[in-house]
């Protein structure tokens, strides 16, 4: 029987627009937020870099909780939530990097350096690029959520290696902006409200988008079971 | 001022792949209605 009713269901086009009015909210708060008083404007990168970088990790550490999920209870719903929070947190990461670039080019003259954060973050988007590849290569459904699994999980022991890099090695990349782990902040109340609302819509949206590529992976599963 | 055309591309782009993305799952969403 088929459980899964096409469409956007009311939970996800609330999420949705929730989310675009808290994005419309956070670009007026950019743009009204002064210049920084060492990089002027381009601070205004900085409340979507974050933002993009903050749900990226989100989406990964989500990915692998499903993945142990499937691991732990074996349900194929589990391994579609995983793959799905996987490929959304890697468009995440790779707006983060390009993000990134544009304010590194201006602020240190490179677009791309070698040190630890950089490093680290392209350690990551090159574990969940391998994710997809190893979904790509096992066509037996089990064996491959099983290995995908597998390296969701790797994938999220890297993340706290690639938020604390900044502290651990010697590093040109700032250090955390809101820094949960001495509960500091690091803003004066103008930058710190753009950067919030900005992380807050950007995770409401993930969730929305996590929802709408869970249904649309469930409702092709059930087109392959029952054609 | 020479800055802002960086900061002109990361929001015309974080912002085109906002849109993109989710029009892009509205569409594979509608089309299994």
């Amino acid at each position: 029987m088929r459980s899964e009713r096409p469409g956007l269901d009311a939970v996800s086009w609330a999420l949705l627009g929730l989310g675009y009015l808290l994005l419309l909210i956070g670009f007026y708060f950019a743009i009204q937020a002064p210049p920084d008083a060492q990089q002027g404007y381009l601070v205004r990168i900085l409340y979507l870099h974050v933002a993009a970088a903050w749900t990226g990790y989100l989406a990964f550490v989500v990915a692998g909780v499903y993945a142990l999920l499937y691991l732990l209870r074996g349900r194929a719903g589990y391994d579609r939530l995983s793959a799905a929070s996987a490929e959304i947190g890697l468009w995440l990461s790779f707006l983060m990097v390009v993000g990134g670039m544009m304010w590194a080019r201006p602020t240190w003259g490179v677009y791309w350096v070698w040190e630890p954060r950089l490093t680290s973050v392209a350690v990551m988007i090159a574990i969940y690029v391998g994710y997809f590849l190893v979904r790509q290569a096992i066509e037996d459904p089990e064996l491959r959520a099983k290995a995908a699994a597998a390296v969701a999980i790797l994938g999220v022991v890297n993340i706290p290696i690639t938020y604390m890099s900044v502290y651990w090695w010697r590093s040109i990349h700032q250090t955390a902006t809101i820094d949960v782990i001495n509960r500091k902040t690091h803003m004066p109340p103008e930058m710190l409200v753009p950067l919030l609302v900005n992380l807050f819509a950007f995770t409401v949206l993930y969730l929305a988008f996590l929802r709408m590529k869970g249904r649309i992976a469930a409702l092709a599963a059930e087109e392959e079971r029952y054609g | 001022m020479g800055n802002q055309i960086f900061v002109l591309v990361v929001y015309v782009l974080t912002y085109a792949f906002l849109f993109g993305y989710t029009a892009y799952l509205l569409v594979r969403l509608g089309r299994r209605a």
